[in-house]
């Protein structure tokens, strides 16, 4: 058993600065159904928003009370405390021409569910580098809930990083949308490599994970693109700091559904559902919106 | 923070309804744009319509069948207001070789199909490719001469030639109403052997051939429509973009001068958009990969075509780019454009399998009408 507990207590100012910023979040997700602006829009403006607060205040809120972890309980903590495990996964980059190169941004709403307890809600904000139309190198930031059923009652949340080289290594017509009838039809095959950090996920304790996967995705139609996606991967935990880790390794698999292009050309939204193949983890689910800029 | 996470989390708690509803309504939305009707033209307010087919050059010796005969229906419907344009690659594998040659015959096959194609009445052009080139061999300039030649002899009355002539590079300008055409044979900037002889009669070096071009995509006009085309693309989503194939994206390294990744090919197109720069044309259209593609434009041109599906044995890959308006890949066929009376581009694009069985596919106004 590994005991831990929780000291640092933001000042009240910084506490009612990222509150105020991040009841956007929720109070613009209610005016979605009333108003006209698109909804990944919306959403985007208000995940980038928090994000950008939260970082700029700089801390994650502390928790009080104390906590008793199993091995266990603090593993499954750590592969869900990065982005890589926090975020679903998003379909392959959208191919591009090869003459360019392009900068694109996104944002992340993500949750677990399929277990009992808090369902860590992360939210995170991301550049995108696309090289010559084809691989994409990008760096993420963000902001989860801590699991406070494990380690107290209000025990706040804690940032998280990303870096990840999304390469694509074949993207060519896909017999399978032409059999549908939709000659436009695009398959992607590629490699993800990821690293993900989230320091004091739990207080004391920095996560450092890395992962390796292989996305696969189809994408159709000729104006607003449907995509669908898969990603099967392995994901590891590695020492950075606290508890020694070693030798932890799991399988997940990503996958979702999204558009491309949808009312402008350099916009997608995913849907994504992740499963870490982990007795004690759940699932993550959560929407992803990039915006591409085109030259 | 933490008050906005638990906001959010009342949302996110519904995950598994939301996700469906929101995936219906992506499928459904995206289903949308798949069967959504094309425009179509009036008839009697199109004052020219320009056909492009590109890479035609293997026709079934059989059954020329789509989409030759389709080509040849839309412009006999109203052939005094067409131009064909066959945008390279106009004879497989080598071009016209030398008459004594054992493959001359089949060679002459080839381009007849494409010159019986334009029916009596419409204009027919030719722009050379790189397989015209005989195949970017050595002696690839006689056989673009014998291609010219060939071409006037099978015309048998109809108004069918090879631009630009006698193997140099153009560009060559057409006006008809408020339509420009330009040919350009983009070939000559990537050739690695003799460009020119004692019987070339026109410049022949880069500087002239970009700064004719520069003069020549300069409206003349107001509302004029500029086209050029080359056998070349500026930008395409297909093998020659460096795609379709596991290798395509290091062609930038080891690939030929006819991919968009290699250097030579990078120079030939910086000598066409240079001079695009100031006036980019409306249309750059072109051929070489062997699929249909509209694609976003600008810088270079305000459009992109790629229409290189002439032949069946030929038709391959091509991949939906985010420049994309349209891509098909493993269909030929070809590209209209109707240029309206009074304002008004129409460019749609016509594909079919290998039993001639397809049609009309998709279409957008790349000029609203009236305007």
């Amino acid at each position: 058993m590994m005991t831990t507990s929780h000291n640092a207590v933001p000042s009240n100012a910084t506490r009612r600065v990222m509150a105020s910023a991040c009841h956007a979040w929720a109070s613009l997700r209610a005016t979605l159904s009333l108003a006209s602006v698109p909804a990944s829009a919306v959403r985007a403006t208000a995940v980038a928003a928090c994000v950008a607060v939260a970082i700029s205040t700089g801390g994650a809120s502390a928790a009080h009370g104390q906590a008793e972890l199993t091995p266990e309980e603090l593993h499954v903590l750590r592969i869900e405390a990065t982005p890589i495990g926090a975020l679903p996964r998003i379909g392959a980059p959208m191919p591009a021409s090869r003459d360019h190169n392009y900068w694109g941004l996104r944002a992340h709403g993500g949750m677990r569910g399929g277990r009992s307890g808090p369902d860590m809600a992360a939210i995170a904000g991301g550049v995108d580098f696309q090289l010559l139309g084809g691989s994409v190198f990008g760096a993420t930031a963000g902001y989860q809930e801590r699991e406070c059923t494990l380690l107290g009652e209000d025990c706040g949340g804690h940032f998280m990083f990303e870096g990840r080289a999304r390469i694509n290594l074949l993207t060519g017509s896909s017999r399978i949308g032409a059999a549908l009838g939709d000659y436009s039809s695009t398959v992607t095959l590629g490699t993800d490599l990821g690293f993900g950090y989230a320091p004091d996920f739990v207080p004391g304790q920095h996560a450092c994970t890395v992962d390796l996967g292989v996305p696969v995705s189809l994408g159709m139609f000729q104006k607003v693109r449907l995509v669908g996606f898969l990603t099967p991967g392995v994901i590891w935990a590695v020492d950075c700091g606290g508890e020694p880790v070693s030798g932890q390794r799991n399988y997940m698999l990503g996958s979702g559904i999204g558009v491309q292009q949808l009312l402008h050309r350099g916009l997608d939204v995913h849907l994504g559902l992740q499963k870490i193949f982990r007795a004690a983890s759940g699932y993550q689910f959560g929407l992803s919106v990039t915006w591409t800029l085109l030259p | 923070m933490t008050d906005g996470l638990r906001a959010g989390r009342a949302y996110w708690r519904v995950g598994p309804a939301l996700a469906a509803a929101l995936s219906t309504a992506l499928v459904a939305g995206a289903g949308c744009s798949l069967h959504s009707t094309p425009a179509v033209a009036e008839p009697d307010d199109i004052e020219m319509t320009v056909l492009f087919i590109g890479d035609a050059g293997e026709p079934d010796p059989r059954d020329p069948g789509a989409p030759l005969d389709s080509l040849y229906a839309h412009a006999a419907a109203a052939p005094g207001r067409t131009v064909i344009l066959f945008l390279g690659d106009n004879i497989y594998p080598d071009g016209i070789p030398d008459p004594a040659a054992p493959d001359y015959p089949d060679a002459v096959r080839r381009l007849r199909e494409q010159v019986r194609a334009v029916p009596h009445g419409a204009r027919g052009i030719f722009v050379p490719g790189n397989h015209d080139w005989a195949s970017s061999g050595p002696s690839g300039l006689y056989a673009i001469r014998r291609q010219e030649a060939l071409i006037t002899e099978l015309a048998e009355g109809r108004d069918v030639r090879l631009l630009p002539e006698n193997g140099c590079p153009g560009p060559v300008a057409l006006d008809a109403g408020r339509v420009r055409l330009i040919m350009v044979d983009t070939h000559w900037w990537l050739h690695s052997y003799l460009v020119e002889d004692e019987l070339s009669d026109c410049p022949t070096d880069v500087h002239t051939a970009t700064d004719v071009l520069r003069q020549q995509v300069r409206p003349t006009m107001p509302g004029q429509i500029v086209i050029v085309t080359g056998h070349h693309p500026l930008m395409t989503g297909g093998k020659h973009g460096g795609y379709c194939g596991i290798t395509a994206p290091f062609n930038r390294w080891a690939g030929s001068p006819q991919d968009i990744l290699s250097s030579a090919n990078r120079t030939m197109r910086d000598s066409l958009t240079a001079a695009f720069e100031e006036n980019p044309p409306f249309i750059y259209a072109a051929g070489h990969d062997h699929n249909l593609q509209v694609l976003r434009g600008p810088p270079e041109a305000r459009y992109l075509v790629v229409s290189g599906a002439g032949s069946y044995s030929k038709a391959t890959c091509s991949v939906h780019m985010r420049e994309s308006y349209f891509s098909a890949h493993n269909r030929i066929g070809f590209i209209r454009l109707d240029i309206m009376r009074g304002g008004g581009a129409l460019l749609s694009v016509h594909h079919f399998d290998r039993e001639g069985n397809g049609g009309l596919a998709w279409s957008r106004w790349l000029e609203e009408p009236g305007s």
